[in-house]
């Protein structure tokens, strides 16, 4: 691939991001000829296959335990657990929760943008505290 | 003069840990940004602060404004260095920096505007008295007659490049005048899809010119000083492989006046900033192609020859303070070169990322690697192929050749294809030893693929 042009590579980021966005751990992908496998860090292979996004090292940092789901943050922002109109946090740990629950509020600017559970279960951990400032894609919380 | 605390460094790779290492010793604290694919940055563990702002691909992390403004407000940053690349040269981000009431370790955008616009630089140039080539001085003309008169009026070769672009995109040589109505039309179309802006110019074309430019700095208080003069005539597709300070075979008495203009040209124009004034030098004439109003890439050999910091005065002239030098300071000793190292196949300049399973770099007397490899560094997709730069200095410019080969020989990478075989060729070539070269010696030579396409100016 000639430098400069990332799409094949941009395709498979926006793909992670799709994966942990949804609680995904893993995907294939079959186009005629070609299969391609993603495995998030953490994930074990069903197959035994040794390929995992590791090429870059942004994906392969972050320690993820290898049960549960990690929720993580969407974009760059602060964190809020508790809406600010509110006195108790969205979720507290071992409180149940059912998928699309909104789960805490990544601030950016003035603009509140809703965190929701990809899967349903109960909150194991959360990684982060109230007004905490938070990276693109960081662990936020893990749902067993 | 707002106090600065804390600077973003709104960059990646190795100048990211220069521009950090400057900031150390200014007692400066440091934020690093990075994207999904660069946790594993050398600099980032030595920040004080680090946060990942976005995705791997450029647009969506390092050339977005947004997020880098939003990562400085995040992090209480008060100053972000830009580095090269990205959005250094962008006068809309530096805009964006001012407005957030930050300090941008470069020049105004007003200035940076203007000097990203070919034609308006090249005027402000010809009033401040610098030699430029005979050109349009001015947008070319749609009309085809009227460009025609204009190119009879210029000469032949002439070149007809894009008003805002740059990495010889939106580029044409014209041989003839029959060939002119083809190329204006190419050059046009190419500039738009790239630029957004078909506006196009065009000058006399060089038949053996060498690139040769001037480092500034200028302050707050209405002093500049120009740091010497650099060669970086070897260049490959209009980006520099190796530089060199001072250049070789120019009569020091010429590089004096041509520098003293470009400081007086600084404050003339209200330039504030490390600042690179870039010529054609061909036949004893310089002429003025482009300002870069940035820090670059190859800084280190002017810093090799003149013991002057220029990314430490830099920040220290953005944070309002006055330099720390006069023009009686700065001497030239010796000679340095510097050679780029890419993550690229030497003969197929084919970019190879990928894991750095053994990195050791050259050492001794007069030896500077400026890196960001370790063992175990993954070499990421997205990004420009540069991941060190080697620079020595010897007495003399032989004796910084062999200072290079050697160190070059020293030098251990596996894992990923350098450039260092090419760059080792180079050192043992008799053009290049005895300094008959002109920017289109690379492309001459037998690995050139692209000879067709040879053209001025260099990012």
């Amino acid at each position: 691939m000639a430098r400069g042009e990332d799409m094949p590579t941009d395709i498979v980021w926006d793909m992670v991001a799709c994966m942990r966005r949804y609680g995904m751990r893993e995907l294939d992908v079959h186009d005629g000829a070609m299969t391609l496998r993603l495995l998030l860090e953490g994930a074990v292979a069903q197959t035994g296959a040794e390929e995992r996004l590791s090429g870059d090292n942004g994906a392969a940092t972050v320690s993820t335990p290898s049960a549960g789901t990690v929720v993580y943050s969407p974009v760059m922002g602060g964190v809020l657990l508790t809406h600010p109109l509110r006195h108790a946090p969205e979720v507290e740990p071992g409180q149940e929760v059912a998928e699309g629950d909104i789960i805490a509020f990544i601030a950016v600017d003035h603009i509140l943008q809703p965190v929701v559970a990809p899967c349903a279960g109960h909150i194991d951990t959360i990684e982060v505290k109230h007004d905490e400032v938070v990276g693109y894609h960081q662990p936020l919380m893990v749902i067993l | 003069m707002r106090k600065v605390e804390t600077v973003l460094i709104a960059n990646r790779g190795e100048i990211a840990l220069r521009v950090l290492r400057a900031c150390r010793e200014l007692g400066l604290r440091t934020v690093g940004i990075y994207s999904e694919a660069d946790a594993s940055l050398r600099h980032l563990s030595l920040c004080d602060r680090t946060i990942c702002i976005g995705p791997a691909p450029a647009a969506k992390s390092y050339l977005d404004t947004e997020l880098v403004l939003r990562a400085a407000r995040l992090t209480q940053a008060d100053a972000i260095h830009p580095g090269y690349g990205f959005l250094s040269e962008n006068p809309t981000f530096a805009r964006a920096v001012e407005e957030a009431g930050l300090v941008l370790i470069g020049p105004s955008s007003t200035i940076m505007r203007r000097m990203g616009d070919k034609i308006e630089a090249k005027r402000m140039m010809l009033a401040a008295g610098m030699p430029c080539l005979p050109g349009s001085d001015g947008p070319l003309p749609e009309d085809m007659d009227q460009a025609s008169a204009l190119g009879a009026r210029i000469g032949y070769p002439l070149i007809v490049k894009a008003a805002g672009g740059g990495g010889g995109r939106g580029m044409r040589i014209v041989h003839t005048p029959a060939d002119l109505r083809q190329a204006v039309q190419t050059a046009r179309e190419e500039a738009i899809r790239a630029f957004g802006n078909g506006t196009l110019y065009g000058e006399r074309f060089l038949t053996h010119p060498r690139h040769v430019e001037i480092q500034v700095m200028a302050d707050q208080h209405g002093h500049a000083v120009w740091l010497g003069d650099r060669d970086c005539s070897v260049q490959r597709r209009h980006q520099k492989v190796i530089e060199e300070a001072p250049a070789y075979g120019i009569g020091r008495d010429e590089i004096a006046r041509l520098g003293a203009l470009c400081a007086a040209t600084c404050l003339k124009i209200g330039y504030v900033g490390a600042g690179t004034f870039e010529f054609l030098y061909e036949d004893g004439a310089f002429y003025f192609i482009e300002m870069n109003t940035r820090i670059q890439v190859e800084h280190p050999v002017t810093e090799m020859v003149t013991g002057i910091d220029i990314v430490r005065e830099q920040i220290r002239v953005a944070m309002g303070e006055p330099l720390s030098l006069t023009q009686a300071d700065v001497r030239c000793d010796g000679h340095a070169i510097e050679c780029r190292i890419n993550a690229e196949n030497p003969d197929t300049f084919m970019p190879g990322p990928g894991k750095v399973t053994r990195w050791l770099a050259p050492g001794g007397e007069g030896v500077r690697t400026d890196t960001h490899l370790y063992d175990g560094y993954v070499v990421p997709t997205h990004y420009d192929s540069l991941v060190a730069k080697l620079i020595v200095r010897g007495r003399s410019r032989n004796e910084a050749i062999s200072k290079m080969r050697a160190a070059l020989e020293e030098t251990e990478v596996d894992g990923i294809p350098t450039t260092i075989p090419l760059h080792l060729h180079l050192m043992e070539d008799e053009r290049f030893r005895a300094g008959d070269i002109s920017v289109h010696y690379l492309e001459e030579r037998d690995f050139s693929r692209n000879k067709k396409d040879s053209t001025h100016g260099a990012g």
